[in-house]
């Protein structure tokens, strides 16, 4: 047996209660099986917490208790406890295929693992849940209660509470489905209190975890404004056809500039979020999100123009005293629902909530080329509400992704309330937003620095909503 | 400057040079297309290597290390910042020899003599000095707002960047529609990308190098215009006087002369770095007065001053000049800080730590069943009806046996037992379980001994499967036709079809009232 100086923690409990699914969570790590058939995790897994290669943490999912009650029996009348009934028991049943399950779920704590008991709350506690409890109070080793609720039901939890009393000092609920970062932190706060001369190392690995949670919110933040310093300048050029009607020519010119200029952007979203995915780490989890969420909408939708970016007031409000820029667009926007060059684009522009859209989604213009013939030029957007848009969306994505736990295979994210986040915060910020936004998509010199402020700022906004 | 800890790596030359910086671009530029999580690891192992303390412009020394590092480890196939050395020394070349050839042609045509009328000192000193007067009037102004941090020339310089990056598309653009390969093409915008990165992030260094580039463009100039004049004055004889509408005083002509002898009149005095008074009159050119004595001395008086003013009014400044931008920039290089934005990236993944929470490869599958065990309606029941003591404390009694005569049609009496063992019959029997737990393995075992048991006698075991019981608080006692509990849901009784199928024990026969509604889903 190996002679490990970390922490080594099992994850321990009657089958199919969510263990496997609690270490997933736990860890970031979708490649755990999880799964509604009892007893799909038959081996130990482990889960070394790694800090630039030293290992600083273990934790080890097993296999659920096949055999409580006999084994308890067996155990009671060894007449020994700790150390001794463990190798007794291992010695006795390692042989026999149908303890298979029950010998490898004992083995880390042969290997002084500390553990953790999983069970759902949700439910009744029943003969052989009293009978894993006792085992685990024969062998005596450090242990903690965790308490995952598969249910909504808390009818059975005193009951539950009662029983733990009797055999664990520590408890607390971490619903894997549900948790996010904050969640899994206290957790593995908890587990400093099973084994005092453990709090150092646990505290490594929680400011790793913590150091890395922030680091990747930085790389997010750089990921958006990457993504909004190339989408924000971004001018497409479209050849006027030179036959036939030369208005109706530069008409359709313009039509399949602005619908390449909004095709590009949609996919570079799909670039962002990608790489946002890939940073939180979800392989599996595609964010299937439910009919009427805006995330489900295409970028250049009429409802998330509706649902997202800032409001009429907050946009005269922020956008105020920005320079004549913004002002003659806002004024084009607030008064124009022509339905102009967006609506030939696809969008259908009815009703007068969308104010916003005005005619002017990007700059369209026509040059005459050298050598005779014509080409349109569409963009960039002097909108001041796309910036808003596309940022809004972009953390309403980062926002489902970061905070959706990886025990949770399921995927169907709810309806997301309050969908816009720009919305809801403060107009000083919101006009800081605007403004880093209109330097930005201007694109002169000081669009460096104005990158760096607003990676500052959206990384800030994005640790309130994480 | 130069504190470096004692154990230090860093060995390399820590200074940065242009060449450097577009190599720099040109690696990050590469960078952007791979994968972070790499980079990371790369970069954290270059950032250890280097291993320097806490030291005056920490970033900047880092990063020329990084540069070092990354040149070792992955040389470029085409160095761009060779190209940028290659591309400067051509185009010093290159200006120095234009600068030199007008110099030349200018000086040649101010000097042109043919023996009639003597050489117009007013007309050379107004081609050769005049415009050098005024661009250094101009550079002094740009030097002073520059103390003052105001970069004037980096705003002069702004369009010819401009036009340089628009020539540089347009050329490739236009190529792009003749013979260049698509990669060609492709490899240019790198580049052109590069050139704009360039352009933005190091505007005072390059707009300096392009004022140093100038500089030896009027040094070729002013070379140029002194050997001109010296060669002519070797091999010819000129006769030199001045001539202008302006003014015909001879007292202004050499007020003039003597400020601009300046500079050089504590060497050579009037008469010698200057012509005096009387020598300027006498060398006046007069309309309509052919036929003067060139040859009188007077008239050879001027060329030390016209040469003297083309050395110390075009060419010393342009060589001042120069060194001057030369110095600025071991200067602006040594003041790099890259902190800008896109110098965040660099830094944060040097001081990035490696963690990982993840779990290690297993192999291991889950287990599948072949068989398959039908699931069964609850039908007519026979006598024996047993039940867990256990369970029985979930399930109100009265309820259980209602709900049972109620779906079966037959009344029979349920047999609570302590455990599974307790269970003796010699006929067919039925047993209530909790179905909405999963099937453990001792429970199997258990069911498998009481059915090969009863096999003998030719009798079948008749598993009856309960769902999950409604919570203390909510009892249906009232309501008796109600089933105990929740149905079981169709995954709950595959899970205990699947797992009865492993036992192979053909007289286990299921029953369970599933949920209509969950038949199909999968929980
Ligand atoms: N609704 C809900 N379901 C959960 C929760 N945790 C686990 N589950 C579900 O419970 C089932 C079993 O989860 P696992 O994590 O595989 O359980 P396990 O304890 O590892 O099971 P074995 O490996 O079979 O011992 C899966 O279908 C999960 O989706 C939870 O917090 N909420
Ligand atoms: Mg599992």
């Amino acid at each position: 047996m190996s002679h490990r100086n970390h922490p080594l923690i099992a994850v321990i409990g009657h089958p199919n209660e969510g263990k496997s699914s609690v270490l997933s969570t736990l860890t970031e790590d979708d490649s755990v099986v999880v799964n509604d058939y009892p007893g799909e995790t038959t081996h130990c897994q482990y889960f070394p917490v790694e800090i630039n290669g030293e290992v600083v943490l273990e934790l080890v999912d097993t296999p659920g208790f096949q055999n409580p009650q006999r084994i308890l029996e067996w155990m009671r009348a060894t007449g020994k406890t700790d150390d001794a009934l463990l190798q007794a028991f291992l010695q006795q049943f390692s042989s026999q295929p149908e303890y298979h399950h029950d010998c490898e779920l004992m083995q880390p704590l042969a290997q002084g693992a500390a553990l953790i008991f999983v069970v759902d709350c949700s439910r009744p506690l029943l003969a052989v849940d009293e009978a894993e409890m006792e085992i685990l109070r024969l062998i005596n080793k450090p242990r903690m209660a965790v308490i995952n609720f598969k249910d909504q039901d808390r009818d059975y939890l005193p009951q539950w509470e009662q029983a733990f009393r009797r055999h664990f000092n520590v408890i607390r609920e971490f619903n894997a489905h549900q948790a996010r970062f904050p969640e899994r932190l206290a957790l593995l706060e908890t587990l400093k209190a099973i084994q005092q001369s453990w709090e150092p190392m646990i505290d490594r690995a929680i400011t790793a975890f913590e150091w890395n949670w922030q680091n990747r919110r930085e790389q997010v933040a750089e990921l958006i404004v990457d993504y909004l310093s190339w989408a924000l300048p971004l001018t497409v050029e479209q050849a006027v056809g030179r036959d036939g009607d030369k208005a109706s020519a530069e008409k359709d010119a313009a039509k399949q500039g602005l619908e390449q200029y909004q095709r590009l952007i949609s996919e570079r979203e799909i670039k962002l979020f990608e790489g946002i995915r890939k940073l939180y780490l979800h392989n599996l989890f595609d964010l299937r999100l439910a009919q009427h969420s805006v995330l489900k909408e295409d970028l250049f939708s009429e409802s998330t123009w509706q649902v997202l970016g800032l409001t009429q007031t907050q946009m005269v409000l922020a956008a105020a005293g920005m320079g004549a820029g913004v002002g003659v667009t806002l004024e084009a926007a607030f008064g124009g629902l022509s339905a102009g060059l967006f609506a030939t684009a696809g969008a259908i522009i009815g009703g007068g909530s969308v104010w916003f859209l005005g005619d002017e989604l990007a700059k369209i213009r026509i040059k005459k080329l050298p050598l005779g013939g014509s080409k349109v030029i569409v963009g960039p957007s002097k909108n001041p509400q796309f910036p808003v848009v596309l940022l809004d969306r972009a953390i309403l994505y980062y926002r489902e992704i970061a905070n959706h736990a990886h025990g949770n295979r399921g995927g169907e994210v709810q309806n997301i309330k309050d969908q816009s986040v720009l919305r809801h915060i403060e107009s000083a910020e919101q006009k800081q937003f605007l403004k880093l936004a209109k330097t930005i998509a201007e694109n002169k010199s000081d669009a460096d620095s104005a990158r760096q402020q607003l990676a500052e700022l959206l990384t800030a906004t994005l640790g309130t909503i994480s | 400057m130069k504190q470096f800890q004692d154990d230090t790596p860093l060995a390399v030359d820590d200074r940065w040079s242009l060449a450097d910086l577009v190599r720099f671009e040109q690696y990050r530029l590469q960078d952007q297309q791979q994968d972070e999580e790499q980079l990371a690891l790369r970069d954290r192992q270059i950032f250890q290597a280097a291993a320097i303390g806490a030291s005056p412009n920490l970033r900047s020394r880092l990063y020329r290390f990084w540069l070092a590092k990354r040149s070792e480890q992955q040389p470029q196939s085409s160095d761009a910042g060779q190209l940028l050395q290659h591309s400067l020394s051509l185009s010093a070349l290159l200006m120095l020899l234009v600068g030199f050839a007008s110099g030349v042609g200018l000086a040649s045509s101010a000097m042109v003599y043919d023996g009639s009328v003597p050489v117009n000192v007013a007309l050379f000193l107004a081609l050769l000095v005049l415009p050098q007067l005024l661009l250094l009037f101009l550079l002094v102004i740009t030097l002073t707002f520059s103390l003052v941090g105001k970069q004037l020339f980096a705003s002069w310089y702004q369009p010819f960047t401009s036009m340089a990056q628009w020539l540089w598309n347009r050329f490739w653009k236009s190529g792009a529609r003749q013979q260049f390969s698509r990669e060609q093409v492709d490899d240019a915008r790198i580049r052109g990308q590069l050139l704009n990165q360039l352009a933005q992030r190091y505007k005072p260094l390059f707009a300096n190098r392009a004022m140093r580039l100038f500089q030896v463009m009027g040094i070729g100039f002013n070379l140029g215009a002194l050997l001109c004049v010296l060669v002519l004055l070797a091999v010819t004889d000129r006769a030199f006087g001045w001539q202008s509408s302006l003014t015909t005083s001879a007292e202004t002509v050499h007020g003039l002369v003597s400020t601009l002898a300046l500079p050089w009149s504590w060497l050579w005095g009037e008469g010698t770095g200057w012509p005096s008074l009387q020598q300027i009159l006498n060398t006046q050119i007069r309309l309509g007065q052919g036929g003067q004595d060139f040859a009188a001395a007077d008239f050879r008086v001027w060329w030390p001053f016209m040469l003297l003013c083309v050395l110390v009014y075009g060419l010393l400044p342009r060589l001042l000049v120069w060194a001057i931008t030369w110095l600025r920039e071991g200067r602006l290089l040594d003041a790099l800080t890259f902190d800008g934005y896109h110098d965040q990236a660099l830094w944060r993944r040097m001081h990035s730590v490696a963690f990982s929470s993840q779990s290690l490869p297993s192999d291991h599958q889950g287990e599948a069943a072949t068989v398959q065990t039908p699931l069964q309606q609850i039908s007519a029941s026979e006598s024996h009806l047993f039940v867990l003591a256990d369970t029985l404390k979930r399930y109100p009694t009265a309820g259980l046996q209602a709900w049972l005569s109620q779906s079966t049609g037959a009344v029979s009496e349920v047999q609570p037992i302590e455990r599974l063992a307790d269970l003796a019959s010699n006929h067919s029997c039925w047993l209530i379980l909790e179905g909405w737990q999963p099937p453990i393995e001792e429970t199997l075992q258990q069911l498998k001994q009481l059915a090969d048991g009863l096999i003998r006698q030719q009798a079948d075991l008749h598993l009856l499967l309960l769902g999950k019981p409604l919570p203390p608080g909510s009892d249906s006692d009232g309501n008796t036709s109600e089933r105990p509990g929740k149905p079981l849901s169709a995954r709950q009784a595959e899970v205990w079809r699947k797992k009865l199928d492993l036992l192979q024990c053909a007289n286990i026969l299921l029953h369970a009232d599933v949920d209509a509604a969950t038949a199909g889903e999968h929980l």
